[in-house]
């Protein structure tokens, strides 16, 4: 197609959106509507990922060292261990580091200063340890327990407390991660439909032309091309519309969000992804109305 | 020019619109085409313009056998017949100039030969002042006069009317006939399709009748005579 003649087809596309009128803007607004929902759908799915790996972030296993262990020895096992690679972090907290701790939690607590008065210091040396991947505890628990500074250790809170908390968490992320992929697929799948059927409803009201386009010996692109640039714009505002709504929704709720969900930043996470997310939104938006029109005005061409 | 040979189409049902026609129509000729409603008289129409295609048998246009022509070719070949219809299939939102226009854009014509030739042919059909108004704020009469104009407006070798005063009073009737006539007189081969007898006997010229999709008499100077 000459150049001259693509244009007059872009010109055309344009002004027919406009001319449209309320058409127009219904369809829009079935889009966007489709649109909000999945933006939804996405980001209370992100909150949950966010909040329950953030928990995971938390989750760590101590291992408590006898009361006669030498620091010397203790200090250099956690070293050992914080260098592997499989290890996030590995922390040692002496005797009084711990004492410390534990003071400073129970600083209102009258009765429990007192009793450690008398006590002294009944606490253990520990080290917590924080994996990168949560599969990996049971693994570095048998490193360690078959290592050289075994017989330092006392105590390991894994088996008893940590390893159903931990199990049941990762089983949670795993699934949630499974039904968030496919409620986002399932939503992905309707707003595909509900454009499709909204551009092939105003498709419709353009059969006269597209006949009369036949009639007079045009070409089946010059017929299509107006169309498929009105689609592509129905896309192109739907997404952007969607966008501009969704945004201070986000921004207003993060707040709230935060304060029940702690650590989850719904608002940081879109500002650092803005460009990606505006531009799959956007090209999402203009691809699906173009294939939209393209199949819908097939039907009226009949070529 | 254009030569029916042995054209018949059937439609699904063993419902024959034509059987085993065989029409010539040569250069410069104006033809009516008569006979009652669903004898056969658009379908000969759509035949030609590659609307639909024939069961059996050829079309011949300008020495080219219509049937050999690839779906690319198919646009051009409309271009090179101008079709008007009873209903005058005009597109109400936009304005008279750019109905005519249109057809002039679709074969890709420059924005300069496009005003100079939609003025002409506007003034030809008599409607040059009121290019700007929409078919809905124009008579009936001036929108079939429309239709012709753009009908004409790529010089097309073959000008065809499928009952093009069905939706027309008298006096319009007989105006768009005149224009047909002076049409055909310039050069233009026309193909007329009506079933309104005092409009044939009038014309006096070659007269083809159908009668249940086949030809059953071809007169020159005919009269309306089922």
């Amino acid at each position: 197609m000459e150049w001259l003649t693509f244009w007059r087809g872009i010109k055309s596309g344009v002004r027919n959106f406009f001319r449209n009128g309320w058409l127009s803007i219904a369809t829009i607004s079935i889009i966007v509507l489709t649109l909000f929902i999945i933006n939804a759908v996405f980001i209370i799915t992100l909150i949950a990922k966010n909040t329950l790996e953030d928990l995971q972030q938390k989750i760590d296993v101590n291992i408590y060292f006898k009361g006669e262990a030498e620091e010397t020895g203790s200090r250099a096992l956690t070293d050992m261990v914080s260098k592997m690679p499989e290890v996030r972090n590995a922390q040692y907290v002496s005797k009084s580091e711990a004492l410390q701790v534990f003071k400073e939690k129970h600083s209102k607590d009258e009765i429990i200063l007192q009793s450690l008065e008398e006590l002294g210091n009944p606490l253990q040396a520990s080290m917590s340890v924080k994996m990168e991947n949560p599969d990996a505890y049971q693994g570095i628990i048998e490193k360690i327990s078959q290592s050289q500074y075994a017989n330092l250790i006392s105590d390991v809170d894994y088996y008893s407390e940590k390893k159903p908390i931990i199990e049941r968490l990762n089983n949670i992320i795993k699934t949630l991660r499974k039904i968030g992929v496919v409620i986002i697929a399932i939503f992905s799948v309707i707003a595909v439909l509900v454009t499709f059927n909204s551009i092939r409803i105003t498709m419709y009201s353009y059969r006269r032309e597209v006949e009369i386009m036949k009639l007079v010996g045009a070409n089946p692109w010059f017929v299509r091309l107006p169309f498929i640039v009105e689609g592509m714009m129905y896309g192109f505002f739907a997404a952007w519309i969607s966008i501009l709504i969704s945004y201070p929704f986000v921004y207003f709720s993060s707040p709230y969000i935060a304060s029940v969900v702690q650590n989850v930043n719904v608002v940081g996470y879109l500002h650092t992804n803005a460009f990606s997310i505006i531009a799959i939104q956007m090209v999402s938006g203009v691809v699906l109305g173009a294939i939209s029109s393209f199949i819908a005005i097939r039907k009226y061409l009949k070529i | 020019m254009i030569n029916f040979r042995n054209v018949s189409k059937i439609y699904s049902g063993d419902v024959a619109a034509l059987r085993d026609v065989n029409l010539e129509i040569s250069s410069g000729e104006f033809v009516s085409i008569v006979g009652q409603s669903g004898t056969g008289k658009s379908t000969l129409l759509k035949l030609l313009i590659l609307e639909e295609f024939p069961t059996a048998g050829q079309i011949i246009f300008q020495n080219r056998d219509l049937a050999t022509l690839g779906s690319k070719e198919i646009p051009f070949h409309r271009r090179r017949i101008g079709v008007v219809f009873q209903d005058f299939k005009l597109l109400n939102k936009r304005t008279i100039f750019e109905n005519v226009s249109f057809a002039l854009e679709v074969a890709g014509k420059s924005n300069r030969e496009i005003r100079q030739n939609t003025g002409q042919i506007l003034e030809i059909v008599g409607l040059r002042e009121k290019g700007n108004k929409y078919p809905t704020q124009i008579s009936g009469g001036e929108q079939q006069r429309v239709a012709i104009a753009r009908a004409l407006v790529n010089h097309p070798e073959v000008l065809v009317a499928d009952e093009p005063t069905g939706n027309l009073d008298m006096i319009n009737t007989w105006e768009i006939i005149e224009l047909l006539l002076r049409i055909n007189k310039l050069g233009t081969t026309v193909l007329l399709a009506t079933h309104n007898k005092e409009t044939v006997d009038r014309i006096n010229r070659r007269v083809v009748a159908l009668d249940k999709g086949i030809i059953i008499r071809d007169q020159q100077e005919g009269k309306y005579m089922i």
